[in-house]
């Protein structure tokens, strides 16, 4: 049985710029950033009260699996708001908000109370969004 | 009907969340905590100093800590040292004697102990599995990539 998750991956067009973003505005830390002699660059980064699980800051670029013209695609779709890139917790998701809003993070939906808790909704200077939660039980 | 299936879906996904989020302020004081530790990781813990960053008693500090990040904070310290000296012993350049000192280990037994249980084999083992596999000259390559993702998104040379 599949017991955990330790990677997953965000595409992101800009690596330089996607770090800058995860890890000073969102306050992740970085894992992994290991470039090849080939150009390819390894970046995993983890919020703080989740240190094993590790977000691949994935460069949407050509190689063996895309071409040229589906990277173009991808990026098309990451800017259009396509991928919803998944959901973070936060014990207080109206703080939360107003700390990364200060830091020029773009919501999309400001906090709102849902029958699962608070929710908010942002975006990575790319297009990806998340929903910041805040669950019911906390 | 969908709107009762979404609700579902979320009720059980909270039920399976591992524990309640710490207060904002806390989780927070116990990362300024946690950065204080990673930012001196070859030193004596210093878990007093640690747990007042973090305006908690050393008691309950180590116990929050634990529980937050999964991890004690010695646990932490020791992977960050045996994770450093992973990256030099494959660097090249130096002895497992100069790695030992410069993660912050006085002792070579202890150094070498330790880092046979986390990796499965001893410092010099390791450095000459590594070498054996990738030669001297392509440290970039000892990093944990998995080759999925490597043969998806790489020309891999």
């Amino acid at each position: 049985m599949i017991q955990r998750m330790s990677h997953t991956a965000i595409f992101v067009p800009d690596q330089d710029q996607a770090k800058e973003f995860y890890v000073d505005k969102l306050g992740f830390e970085v894992k992994t950033d290991a470039s090849m002699p080939n150009g390819f660059r390894w970046l995993t980064v983890s919020p703080k009260g989740q240190p094993d699980l590790e977000i691949i800051l994935m460069k949407i670029a050509a190689g063996p699996k895309l071409q040229e013209a589906d990277v173009a695609v991808i990026k098309e779709l990451v800017k259009k708001g396509a991928f919803g890139a998944g959901v973070f917790d936060t014990a207080d998701c109206r703080k939360t908000y107003e700390e990364l809003k200060a830091k020029g993070v773009e919501f999309l939906a400001p906090p709102k109370e849902e029958f699962y808790g608070v929710q908010a909704v942002f975006r990575d200077p790319f297009g990806n969004w998340f929903s910041l939660t805040q669950p019911k039980n906390q | 009907m969908i709107a009762v299936f979404a609700s579902d879906a979320r009720i059980r996904l909270s039920y399976h969340s591992p524990m309640p989020l710490l207060h904002d302020d806390t989780f927070r004081r116990l990362c300024r905590a946690r950065d204080l530790l990673a930012a001196d990781y070859q030193a004596a813990i210093r878990l007093q100093q640690a747990a007042q960053e973090a305006c908690l008693s050393a008691f309950h500090f180590h116990r929050l800590f634990a529980s937050t990040f999964g991890e004690t904070p010695h646990d932490f310290l020791t992977r960050l040292r045996m994770d450093r000296a992973k990256t030099l012993l494959a660097s090249g350049g130096m002895s497992v004697t100069d790695v030992c000192m410069e993660v912050g280990y006085s002792s070579l037994g202890s150094f070498s102990l330790k880092f046979r249980s986390m990796h499965g084999r001893s410092p010099s083992q390791y450095q000459r599995e590594i070498r054996r596999v990738f030669g001297y000259s392509a440290p970039w390559r000892i990093v944990f990539l998995p080759e999925c993702f490597a043969s998806a998104f790489s020309f891999l040379q």
